[in-house]
């Protein structure tokens, strides 16, 4: 439910940039990204993914663009600890984090590289930055054992808002531009499973494809 | 939509995202609970729940150190043991924090355990367990799974002490919460002896726990009964305990001991002799306890055993003194038996006494006194010796020696075997022990003989009448405010003793009732004695139970005799202002005055208002011979109504209630006459008579008569009573018993006179009869007064407990009143029979022979009925007969309990006595008039008339004749021994005539003395003739008056308010209508409009009916339905108010 309130807010924005009456009227920019997330938790690293879409802004040549990206990772962790009340007197626990991640973000793309250092090659990279609030949809499986007898999966599920800084560059080859991006961000975990004061926050570092149309 | 906004619901979106939490986790299922009974209060249990879904949950899991949330667990108490709804909840303590002190367990997704521990506080009762996962959704109910006690509690031995010694003892231990679990029972500790030590242990008040529980049937239980063997322990204290089977295996803790005792030792008695009346005996020993007993027990078969009614032991248990009542036989020895009721007596041989002669008390009289007043009490014995002056009487409280209150004995005339005491009023409350010591020197002891209570909670709420004269005994009904609240709400209990005490002084003893019936817990009736001084009484009333009623000044005794109102005239008023009547009787109070009231009723018996009444001056010739005049307002009330007037003597309020004054209207004519009540049987040609058995009491009878045309041949010979209230209503018809007819007939004539009623002539079903006779109705006054005479012990005797006696007297064959017949019972004596040890109880009854109004001994008196309840402790009005007691003169009979109760039971209240013969007629006569009138010259002098009718032969007869009877000073009739021939005859012979009587009374035309016989149109003639009753009886030359308008005969006849009236019988057949005829100047003129048509309709169609008329009330009975051969005869009556 709240997935489809997001998607029906992106699509109520879409025809209000539509028209707009200017003559350059932008370019939409669409691209996907893998990479690897290093959590700032006790939650392993893990491979992440992300698609994005977005606008490219008329203004200011073009230097600005609103891109909405959904990325998604899977980190674990496990344990264990004594507790008298079960058998053994001690207990191991498994946590699978689902991380589903919905992040509007505004970015600004630095055109004309090339003019500004005399770099030839140069002329092939827009460097870019980025920042954009960040939308958490978590998955908590939380399992464990104890004397022998396994504990059944318990599922906690929960939304919760977080910031993403994108910084990266795009250099043109072939019909669009490959993207590599160190992506910081932050976001509140916060479940029954993990903990409170438990975070999202992570670095990941992804590579990608990006085309303009 | 313009961007912003929708970048404002994107936002929302976001933001109402970001709150969204949820767990889940398997489902969970619920199977079983082990064990599903704890006791709580001692004991930890571990309790196992199996089932499916149970999911622990790790938490903080990133964080440093991770905790494990376990499945919740929460007991909800939903009933209590007995099964009735109740709540609360508990929740199981399990912090993941501090898993040490968790009472929560997991195994497995199947199974999962929690400790219930003493800390819970679990209350008793049955718990659901519910099982929650952490995530708070799934979760499982085990309904009623676990059921929590109590530990056993012990609240007492039903033994002090036990004593083993002799043989093996039984214990009862009485508490709470003692199981049994299946079949496994408590395991009671006594020192260091348990179940397998015991012949047994047996629970006892057990109830089954509601539910199903694995371990069995449980049941709660309020007992053990442990059998000790014998020897098992030596003296001494042991402690005792009980501990429930497991699971629930909790222990009692409450200190409880079983002492254990050795056999007494009796070592010597003082005296060795025991009075036949009682005594006391210290006993010298060892190991007396304080509940021994002392036990006489003849050493030769025979004489009965003998307990101690009470006995005391010394703190060292080496001295007993133990007090017996009366039983001990002379010469009889008897061991003296220590039971210390442990279970041990005293060892053989045993300390002897010897019984020796002397006085034996054996019941106090009433056993239960009200301390706020001075009560006396009688005190039966076997023998006195000695003078009563003599005679030392003492109570103590029961059991103890002291404090002692010493009574002065009261010799009771013709009873030498009896005292009476006063218990003085503010004697504590409490059971006492009489003594009573006479010139033998041989005390007699009755053990509880009096109980003084002040227990007042019997609210009294009227004595009716409220008062009496002291001159006679009252006859008085109690009746109970049952609206009272709590605790004044007890009922009267069969059966009380009633005193009256002089209002404000308790310095005299107070007066007992006599004949206190119990009717129900709301009523009693009784008889107040005469003799009283004058003024106002307390009624007491204890019941045997101890509580007590009062009612302050509930009854007074007046100095002089009540106001009695003979007659009212006229006997009926018009409905207008300014109507008087004259009231005459006895006794009115001439000095202070008389008040008249009316309290009236309309013609379908409803209340109405009052008419106002103004008393003129009550005037006295002599103290029988008052009158006073009433005028009345009668404007106020309706036409038809009754009124009974109600003179009160202004001097000291007492007061007579007259029945009745009619209302009519200015042309007094009659009102519509109302149905009565029916015959037990249909009746015509029937005589029908109203009477007084008493001046308040009043009766209607139907005598004789036939089935009807096709039972001519076989007329009646009983007759039959009702009832009539103070406003006329009949009660219920019922036959008189033993008063039938010498000779059946119908068709007589008859005549009413103070309490005879004689009937004469008519036809005995073949041929026309010219015998006579006469029935008294007979009057409770004039009946034998009965008492208690004595109670002796015997070997034969009554049961122990109430018996209720009545004696009537039986007259000789030869008796002019009630020849062969019978007097009604006295009042009721009631007996309280005590028991005797040993022995049964002879009542001796004795009574006073019946007597006349002037207090004279009713001659003719040949011997007496005694009646009595068939079995112990009957109710009132069971009585039958017991014994017939031969003689006169024998006035006291011995009821040994050897005779068998009969079937007969005493005459009702409104019995005839026997019809006594007398003289014949000089001429047959059938279909007949009969009247009587006193002589104008001497009042103590009167006439029976046989008038007309038919001879033998069926021809109507001219002749009349008359018997003169003397009417003596007591109101009994004395007949002339023949009848005397008329000295006239009518001109037209006449049968079926009716015929009425007036004097100054009936009509203001007729001047006293003069009194005129008027005879009526019969079946031959419509002639209507008047004659003068002259002095001696006779008629004189009739003087022909206004005929009938046609045939009429076989019709009912009154005389009132100046006017002759005649009912039914319209062409000699049944009718409805009725006629009057108005006496005019000169009497015995009558109008010429005389039988006219009065205008209104009988109830039912009268021909041959009876007519009987009383004050204001004209009653018809019966009579002929039909016509022809075939005609029936009706069981209708009806009442015309004049």
């Amino acid at each position: 439910m709240r997935t489809f309130l997001v998607a029906v807010a992106l699509l109520a924005a879409s025809p209000a940039a539509a028209a707009d009456p200017s003559p350059d009227r932008g370019a939409a920019l669409v691209g996907a990204k893998v990479g690897g997330v290093v959590p700032f938790s006790r939650l392993g690293v893990n491979a992440a993914g992300a698609v994005e879409a977005g606008w490219l802004l008329p203004w200011m040549d073009r230097s600005f663009a609103a891109v909405l990206e959904v990325s998604y990772c899977q980190p674990t962790a496990a344990g264990s600890a004594g507790d008298p009340r079960v058998g053994g007197a001690a207990y191991d626990w498994k946590l699978t984090q689902r991380e589903l991640v919905i992040a509007p973000t505004g970015l600004f793309r630095l055109g004309g590289f090339g003019t500004l250092t005399g770099l030839a090659w140069a002329g092939r990279l827009v460097p870019y930055a980025g920042i954009g609030p960040r939308i958490y949809l978590l998955e908590s499986r939380v399992s464990g054992s104890a004397g022998g007898q396994a504990m059944a999966t318990t599922t906690e599920k929960a939304t919760r808002m977080g910031v993403g800084m994108p910084l990266g560059a795009e250099y043109a080859l072939g019909p669009g531009s490959l993207t590599g991006e160190l992506l910081l961000e932050w976001g509140a975990l916060d479940t029954r499973a993990a903990g409170s004061s438990t975070t999202t926050a992570g670095l990941t570092l992804r590579f990608g494809y990006r085309m303009i149309f | 939509m313009p961007a912003r906004h929708a970048a404002a619901l994107a936002l929302l979106a976001f933001a109402t995202a970001a709150c969204s939490h949820k767990i889940s986790s398997p489902s969970m299922a619920a199977g079983e609970v082990r064990p599903d009974l704890v006791c709580a209060e001692q004991l930890t249990t571990s309790v196992t729940l199996t089932g499916g879904g149970f999911t622990p949950m790790p938490t903080d899991t990133l964080r440093s150190a991770s905790r494990l949330l376990l499945p919740s667990v929460v007991l909800t108490r939903t009933r209590d043991l007995g099964g009735a709804p109740t709540g609360g909840s508990v929740r199981i303590p399990d912090d993941p924090a501090n898993p040490d002190a968790s009472l929560v367990h997991w195994k497995s997704s199947q199974e999962m355990s929690f400790d219930v521990v003493p800390s819970l506080l679990l209350a008793p009762g049955f718990y659901d367990i519910r099982v929650t996962n952490p995530d708070e959704k799934a979760s499982a109910t085990f309904a009623s799974g676990l059921a929590a006690v109590p530990r056993p509690v012990l609240s007492s031995l039903d033994r002090a002490a036990i004593c083993d010694a002799q043989g093996a003892q039984t214990v009862s231990l009485t508490g709470t919460g003692i199981l049994t679990v299946g079949a496994a029972v408590p395991t009671v500790t006594i020192g260091t002896r348990s179940n397998a030590d015991f012949s047994s242990v047996v629970p006892t008040g057990c109830v089954e726990l509601p539910g199903t529980f694995a371990e069995g049937v449980v049941s709660s239980c309020t007992g053990l009964t442990i059998t000790i063997p014998a020897g098992l322990f030596p003296p001494g204290s042991y402690p005792v305990t009980v501990a429930n089977p497991p699971p629930a295996s909790c222990s009692s803790s409450d200190a409880v001991t079983l002492q254990v005792e050795p056999p007494p030792v009796v070592s010597g008695v003082v005296p060795v002799t025991i009075c036949q009346g009682g005594g006391t005996l210290a006993l010298g020993g060892t190991g007396f306890l304080p509940a021994a007993t002392v036990g006489l027990f003849p050493l030769t078969a025979g004489p009965p055993a003998l307990q101690s009614s009470s006995a005391s032991v010394d703190g060292a248990g080496t001295l007993l003194t133990a007090t017996f009542g009366g039983g001990a036989v002379p010469p009889n020895k008897y061991d003296v038996v220590v039971d210390n009721h442990d279970g041990c007596t005293d060892e053989v041989p045993h300390q002897q006494v010897t019984a020796v002669t002397g006085p034996v008390a054996f019941f106090a009289d009433p056993e239960v006194v009200y301390d706020g007043i001075d009560t006396t009490v009688t005190v039966y014995v076997t023998t006195i010796t000695g003078p009563i002056s003599g005679v030392r009487v003492e109570i103590t409280p029961h059991g103890l020696p002291t404090p002692r209150t010493s009574l002065a004995p009261i010799a009771v005339p013709g009873h030498p075997n009896r005292v009476q005491v006063v218990i003085p009023a503010g004697q504590p409350v409490g059971t006492y022990d009489l003594y009573l010591d006479d010139a033998t020197l041989c005390p007699t002891i009755l053990p509880n003989a009096i109980a003084v209570t002040a227990t007042t909670s019997v609210t009294l709420k009227a004595v009716t009448p409220g008062f009496g004269w002291t001159g006679s005994t009252t006859a008085v009904t109690i009746q109970r405010d049952t609206a009272a609240a709590p605790p004044g709400d007890s009922p009267f209990v069969a059966t009380p003793r009633l005193f009256l005490n002089p209002s404000g002084n308790t310095s005299v003893p107070a007066i007992q009732a006599q004949s206190v019936s119990y009717v129900d817990g709301n009523t009693l009736t009784a008889v107040l004695p005469s003799g009283q001084a004058a003024g106002a009484y307390d009624l007491v009333l204890v019941n045997p139970d101890g509580t007590v009623g009062i009612l302050p000044s509930a009854f007074q005794v007046k100095a002089s005799p009540p106001p009695l109102v003979a007659a009212a005239t006229p006997s009926s008023i018009v409905d207008a202002a300014g109507q008087v009547v004259v009231a005459t009787g006895s006794h009115f109070d001439d000095v202070a005055g008389t008040t008249a009231a009316l309290a009236c009723r309309d013609a379908a018996g409803n209340p109405v208002a009052p008419p106002p009444v103004a008393t003129g001056t009550t005037t006295c010739a002599t103290a029988q011979s008052c009158s006073v005049s009433v005028a009345v307002d009668g404007s106020l009330l309706p036409i038809g109504a009754v009124c009974v007037l109600r003179l009160t003597n202004n001097g000291d309020g007492s007061y007579f209630d007259y029945s009745a004054i009619g209302v009519t209207n200015p042309s007094l004519n009659l009102t519509t006459p109302v149905a009565g009540s029916p015959l037990t049987r249909g009746r015509r040609a029937l005589v029908a008579a109203a009477g007084n058995a008493t001046p308040a009491s009043r009766f209607l009878y139907a005598v004789g008569g036939d089935g009807g045309a096709a039972a001519a041949a076989a007329p009646f010979d009983d007759v039959e009573v009702a009832p009539v209230d103070l406003f006329g209503r009949m009660g219920t018809w019922s036959t008189v018993p033993r008063s039938r007819l010498a000779t059946p007939r119908a068709f007589a004539a008859s005549a009413t006179v103070g309490r005879y009623i004689y009937v004469f002539g008519g036809t005995d079903g073949t041929s026309t009869v010219g015998t006579a006779e006469r029935a008294m109705i007979l009057d409770p006054a004039e009946a034998p007064s009965l008492d208690v005479g004595d109670l002796l012990p015997a070997a034969t005797g009554l049961d122990a407990g109430y018996w209720i006696y009545r004696v009537s007297a039986v007259f000789s064959a030869s008796d002019l009143d009630n020849p062969g017949g019978e007097s009604l019972p006295s009042d009721e004596v009631i007996v309280r029979v005590p028991s005797f040890p040993g022995k049964k109880i002879q009542v001796v009854l004795a009574w006073q022979a019946p007597r006349d109004s002037l207090g004279a001994t009713l001659p003719g008196v040949a011997g007496y009925q005694v009646y009595r309840t068939p079995v112990v402790n009957g109710t009132s009005g069971e009585e039958v007969l017991l014994a017939s007691v031969a003689g006169g003169a024998t006035l006291q009979f011995t009821d040994d309990g050897t005779a068998a109760p009969g079937t007969q039971t005493p005459l009702p209240f409104g019995s005839l006595g026997r019809w006594a013969l007398l003289p014949s007629l000089g001429t047959a006569r059938r279909a007949h008039a009969g009247a009587a009138a006193f002589d104008p010259v001497s009042p103590g002098k009167l006439y029976v008339y046989a008038l007309l009718g038919q001879g033998a032969g069926g021809s109507p007869l001219t002749s009349y004749e008359y018997l003169p009877v003397t009417v003596l000073a007591n109101g009994h009739q004395v007949a002339d021994p023949s009848w005397t021939p008329g000295g006239s005859t009518v001109a037209a012979g006449r049968s079926q005539l009716g015929a009425w009587v007036a004097d100054s009374v009936t009509s203001a035309r007729i001047a006293a003395p003069a009194t005129y016989v008027y005879l009526g149109g019969g079946l031959e003639s419509t002639d209507v003739d008047a004659g003068n009753v002259a002095a001696g009886g006779d008629l004189g030359a009739f003087v022909a008056q206004k005929k009938f308008g046609g045939t009429q005969a076989g019709y009912g006849v009154c005389a009132a308010n100046g006017q002759l009236f005649s009912f039914g019988g319209a062409s000699a057949a049944p009718s409805q209508g009725a006629t009057s005829a108005s006496i005019v100047d000169p009497a015995p003129t009558l109008a010429p409009n005389s039988w006219n048509s009065q205008g209104i309709t009988l109830s039912s169609p009268r021909y041959l009916t009876g007519s009987a008329v009383q004050s204001a009330f004209i009653f018809l009975v019966g009579g002929q339905t039909g016509t022809g051969p075939a005609a029936g005869a009706g069981s209708t009556t009806e009442l015309v108010i004049w």
